[in-house]
């Protein structure tokens, strides 16, 4: 009995105790727990960010287009001086001409003293690593906008024409075959933070900026051994580049192509006495460099060198990314004394919360969001909107404003499908589709409808266009003619194609998860209905969906491009892109007038010249319907506005005007140009 | 309580009955049943009825098979059982008891089948969409202004469903409306408010209701089904055999079920029947060991020796003769397989899985969680789904205590 007894006490004794250990492993085992999920999140980012990449990659041009951050106008001659043979000024208007330096002088007018200082916050994704040629993400992009700049700039209200930037002139010659750039002097790359280790040491002095970098950049781009495919295919027609001095580079290409231009203006430098050197400062050999390049020390240790307004301060993965003011900066610099990009906060949810907090500056909203926030007033922060102020959002104490953005959505019609082989055919679907309507009821207003590929408001948009109206009854006449009928009453057109008898059904292919397109084909599947159309809609993930667009294998689908400010018709509407796989004329649009033209348009320089080639072009593919163009990419941006009593303790500086924002967001997201257009 | 004679059957289902929650249960049963199968007659555009001077219609009847409108094939056959139902309430109330409770099992099934393959065949009126109502305006609420101006005399006697808006219409400026907003076309309210594609969640609930029971059925009958005959084969058998598919039914327990789901839906698509089928194939491991176990037992039975001593086929004895007499357990399993599958759609839907083309409830409650500023979008179809899964598992729960011998007073 007693030893019953003692078993049972030490029994109970050992369960107390293991209890107790239990409770005192529990968080750990928590903490471990989370430790995974915490794994398995960034392993799902990871998946995004390349989902986002490649996105990037099937937008029109390569993602990474090495073009400097946009200044304006004139100021300070860092020691340079100008010699051009015939600059008077008038030739100085930033549209390129032979022989001539046309850039627009230096010029910060927007920079004002007083309103220097403070912090700006932004989020951002974490990129793969930060790399100014083989990362292709747009935060590697946005770090090195502001990180380095380029040969030229594109000015902010005149995105189509050029500055001057780490080039003071620029000679065009050769029939646009060749560009001599005289190079600014005196202007120093960063001095790395590594460089205060002892193992740099030989990093730690200044280093002046010279043609050999710019070299040094386009021998690492052609360089098959480095990994950026897409930025090569920009540079892929160039001959050579030489060092003519140490300011003086030139750049000759193969053959007059209007993309010269913005790759050899556009160009930054990358610092030879970095990426050409091994991490004990020794020179790589010249065959051996593009293989380091791709896994370099420099990038190892997370280290950005530029010779761009800001350096980078700190950079930890998933926490925090800040750049501060570089204190030898050759030009006028930004408002701002640092900016730091939160990497943290992934979800959108959360993002959004974070930013009605006060943790970051400046963010985005979606449609539906702007409905919920805006719209239906959940957020009683951000003014109401008001149809007659467009400015009204900026009275609230959080900001909002609309942003158009440089992409355009579409519904694609496959011209290899005998059912949309014929033009009435498109125009019907074009007629049936009540664009208006869902612009402003299922988009609440955002985006333009558009009716080509270029930009509203570009100077290249061809105004004489006559929208297709919706209207039904012509939708119906139109197929009639095309001998779409419904010949047995059962409420779907019909035809008889080789002798058997045809419905007209079609699946519509379009991205999964967003809640805008279910609405929108919904309403259009109901009009289509009407005039005995049948659509099935298929959602699709983003993989597949790049395949469907590279195999060219749908009926009809749903996409968006982004465009660029130099126009270019090759890549979307010639034949070649049709036949070829993963071509990115999709639709197979075949006219051997574009065909003529986009040729044409791309051995083009002279403004006038090309704006009436484009309004040709847009004409065409007006008539022939192609694409049933449908709006122009619109978001709201919103941003802290709180009082100046405020100001010191959330805003870190920024005040109430967005004003003072614009130069910076519109270097970090370079294609929401016009908003800042007076 | 003293139990009064009958077959096992017959006391196992007094003793569930007794049980007040037995009878909430089936009440809540059947309403969420009747609410799928009537879901076109209790929200719709279409009028029930139709009286003007041409004559008395009903277009709402017709408008059933209108295969432009009820695309999937689920929404069909239930639109087809709403008809039948009612022919087999009549049929079974005269023929009475002369067919017995058997007879009656046999008629209902027989028809639903008889149903299902009629939906299938292409003579079935519906498909390409010969018979499309909806789309000719007159019978519907939308012509209810201009049927204002005429006169009195010349205006149509209509009776609308008690909700009216269509299922697959796209009405002006629904998108987020709050309870109470007022159908501009039909004049018909949303009383529990539109959601972000602009439907009235009221009309969704009716319908997603279709899509829920056809997924709890499907997903259910199909692992029922692979649980089945893995089960019985590898109970029956014995030896090797067992040995080989007890492994394989270890392999499919290890496997975290629902990201195997998510995995294979988000590679192949977001299709509804896929989804099923997934959920099916991959939720039958417990089944089978339930089958097996029983198997086990009957094998070494002396009735299982005195057939196998005359010489039966096989699968006569597996399913003729052990099966009625394991068969109990295995509906208590049905039952939750059906709560489960019924969750593990909401949940897929939840994550952003579910097929957008196949509004069920999952999808409204993803729509909420997206929009947490309408809460009517995460109420509703969180209250629902609650609904249905916990009145299955208290349905299994009292059916189990029931049958289970052990558990008799």
């Amino acid at each position: 009995m007693n030893g019953a007894k003692w078993s049972l006490l030490v029994l109970t004794a050992v369960l107390l105790v293991y209890m107790a250990v239990d409770r005192w492993r529990q968080p750990q085992q928590l903490e471990k727990v989370s430790e995974s999920i915490d794994r398995l999140n960034r392993a799902l980012e990871d998946l995004e960010r390349t989902n986002k990449d490649l996105a990037e990659q099937i937008a029109r041009k390569p993602a990474f287009v090495p073009t400097p951050p946009p200044t304006v106008g004139t100021a300070p001659q860092t020691g340079a001086t100008s010699a051009t043979p015939v600059a008077d000024g008038k030739e100085r208007d930033g549209n390129p001409k032979l022989g001539v330096n046309f850039l627009i002088p230096y010029d910060r007018s927007y920079y004002h003293p007083e309103w220097q200082g403070g912090t700006l916050k932004l989020f951002y994704d974490t990129p793969r690593r930060l790399n100014p040629l083989t990362d292709n993400s747009s935060v590697s992009h946005a770090v090195y906008e502001v990180a380095t700049d380029g040969l030229c700039d594109r000015p902010v209200t005149h995105p189509e024409q050029w500055s001057e930037s780490l080039a003071t002139q620029v000679i065009i010659s050769d029939d646009y075959k060749t560009y001599t750039f005289v190079l600014r002097r005196g202007v120093k790359w960063q001095r790395p933070k590594i460089a205060k280790q002892p193992a740099f040491a030989w990093l730690d002095r200044d280093v002046e900026l010279t043609a050999d970098d710019f070299k040094f950049a386009i021998d690492l781009t052609l360089d098959p051994a480095v990994d950026c495919p897409s930025l090569r295919n920009y540079y892929e027609d160039i001959d050579h580049a030489e060092v003519v001095d140490p300011y003086t580079f030139r750049m000759v290409w193969k053959k007059k192509t209007f993309n010269s231009l913005s790759a050899s203006l556009g160009l930054s430098p990358i610092p030879r006495h970095i990426y050409g050197c091994a991490a004990d400062g020794s020179p790589i050999a010249k065959e051996k460099l593009g293989v380091t390049f791709n896994q370099h020390w420099f990038d190892e240790l997370r280290g950005v060198a530029g010779v761009g307004a800001y350096m980078l301060d700190e950079y930890v993965p998933d926490k925090v990314l800040r750049l501060r003011r570089n204190p030898d900066y050759w030009g006028v610099p930004y408002h701002f004394d640092t900016i730091e990009w939160n990497l943290e906060v992934k979800n959108d949810d959360a993002q959004l919360i974070a930013f009605k907090n006060g943790q970051v500056h400046y963010h985005g909203l979606t449609p539906l969001k702007y409905k919920s926030e805006v719209l239906d007033h959940h957020e009683a922060r951000f003014a109401a909107l008001d149809q007659a102020d467009p400015k009204a959002g900026r009275k609230g104490e959080l900001a909002w404003e609309r942003s158009r953005r440089m992409a355009f959505s579409y519904l694609g019609w496959n011209i290899r499908n005998p059912l949309f082989a014929d033009k009435r055919v498109r125009k019907a679907m074009s007629h049936a589709f009540p664009k208006d309507r869902i612009i402003s009821e299922v988009f609440f207003g955002l985006g333009l409808p558009v009716l080509t590929d270029v930009a509203p408001g570009s100077q290249y948009e061809n105004t004489d266009l006559k929208p297709y109206a919706f209207d039904l009854e012509r939708a119906k006449a139109l197929l009639a003619e095309a001998g779409w009928k419904d010949s047995d009453g059962d409420g779907t057109l019909d035809k008889v194609v080789d002798g058997n008898k045809k419905d007209f059904r079609f699946t519509m292919i379009y991205g999964a998860h967003v809640a805008e397109l279910d609405s929108m084909l919904l309403i259009y599947k109901n009009e289509l209905r009407k005039i005995g159309v049948d659509m099935q809609l298929k959602t699709v993930e983003f993989k597949e969906m790049m395949r469907v667009y590279e195999d060219h294998d749908f009926e009809a689908l749903v996409g968006s491009w982004q465009t660029d400010w130099d126009v270019d018709y090759f890549q979307l509407w010639h034949s070649s892109q049709a036949e070829q796989q993963g071509g990115s004329n999709h639709c197979g649009f075949i006219n051997p007038r574009v065909d003529e033209l986009a040729v044409k348009l791309r051995e083009t320089f002279e403004t006038p010249a090309r704006i009436a080639i484009v309004k040709e072009l847009q004409a065409i593919i007006h008539e022939e319907q192609p694409y049933t163009f449908f709006r122009s990419s619109e978001g709201i941006l919103i941003w802290q506005n709180r009082g100046k009593a405020a100001k010191e303790q959330y805003l870190d500086g920024v005040d109430e005007s967005l004003d003072r924002l614009n130069p910076l967001i519109k270097t970090s997201l370079r294609r929401m140009y016009w908003h800042f257009r007076p | 309580m003293p139990e009064q004679g009958g077959s096992p059957a017959q006391l196992a289902w007094s003793r569930f009955l007794a049980r007040r929650s037995s009878r909430y249960g089936l009440g809540m049963l059947a309403l969420i049943v009747l609410t799928g199968i009537y879901a076109p007659f209790l929200s719709n555009e279409v009028a029930l009825v139709w009286w003007d001077q041409d004559g008395l219609r009903f277009p709402l009847i017709w408008d059933l098979f209108n295969r432009r409108s009820y695309e999937k094939i689920y929404d069909v056959y239930f639109n087809v059982l709403a008809l039948l139902l009612p022919v087999l309430a009549v049929v079974f109330a005269t023929l009475g008891r002369r067919i017995g409770v058997t007879g009656r099992i046999k008629i209902g099934v027989a028809s639903l089948a008889l149903v299902g393959t009629f939906c299938l065949l292409p003579v079935f009126p519906g498909h390409g969409g010969r018979v499309a109502v909806w789309d000719h305006r007159p019978f519907t609420a939308s012509g209810i202004q201009e049927w204002s101006a005429l006169p009195e005399a010349k205006r149509p006697f209509a009776v609308f469903t008690p909700v009216k808006h269509r299922f697959d219409a796209t009405y002006p400026g629904a998108i987020l409306q709050s309870p109470g907003t007022m159908n501009p076309v039909t004049g018909g309210h949303y009383w529990l408010g539109t959601d972000a594609g602009g439907h009235d969640v009221l009309t969704h609930l009716f319908f997603g209701a279709r899509i829920s029971l056809t997924v709890g059925l499907v997903a259910a009958g199909l692992s029922f089904l692979i649980g089945l005959v893995v089960g019985a084969v590898s109970g029956y058998f014995g030896g090797w055999v067992d040995l080989v598919l007890q492994r394989i039914v270890e392999i499919m327990m290890c496997f975290p079920t629902f990201i195997l789901i998510l995995t294979v839906v988000a590679m192949l698509g977001r299709d509804i029947f896929l989804i099923m089928t997934v959920i099916g194939i991959t939720s039958w491991a417990g089944t089978a060991r339930l089958v097996r176990g029983e198997f086990l037992a009957h094998a070494v039975r002396d009735y299982v020796t005195a057939v196998e001593a005359l010489g039966l086929p096989r699968w006569r004895i597996m399913f003729r003769h052990i099966l009625p007499n394991a068969i109990a357990p295995l509906l208590i399993s049905l039952t939750f397989g059906i709560a489960g599958s019924v969750g593990a759609e909401s949940a897929l839907a939840f994550v952003g899985l579910g097929d957008p083309t196949a509004p069920s409830w999952g999808v409204l409650l993803e729509q909420g969680r997206e929009n947490i500023r309408y809460p009517w979008l995460i109420y509703t179809p969180g209250l629902a789904i609650f609904a249905i899964v916990m009145t299955l598992n208290l349905l299994g729960n009292n059916l189990r205590e029931a049958i289970d011998p052990k558990q008799r007073q």
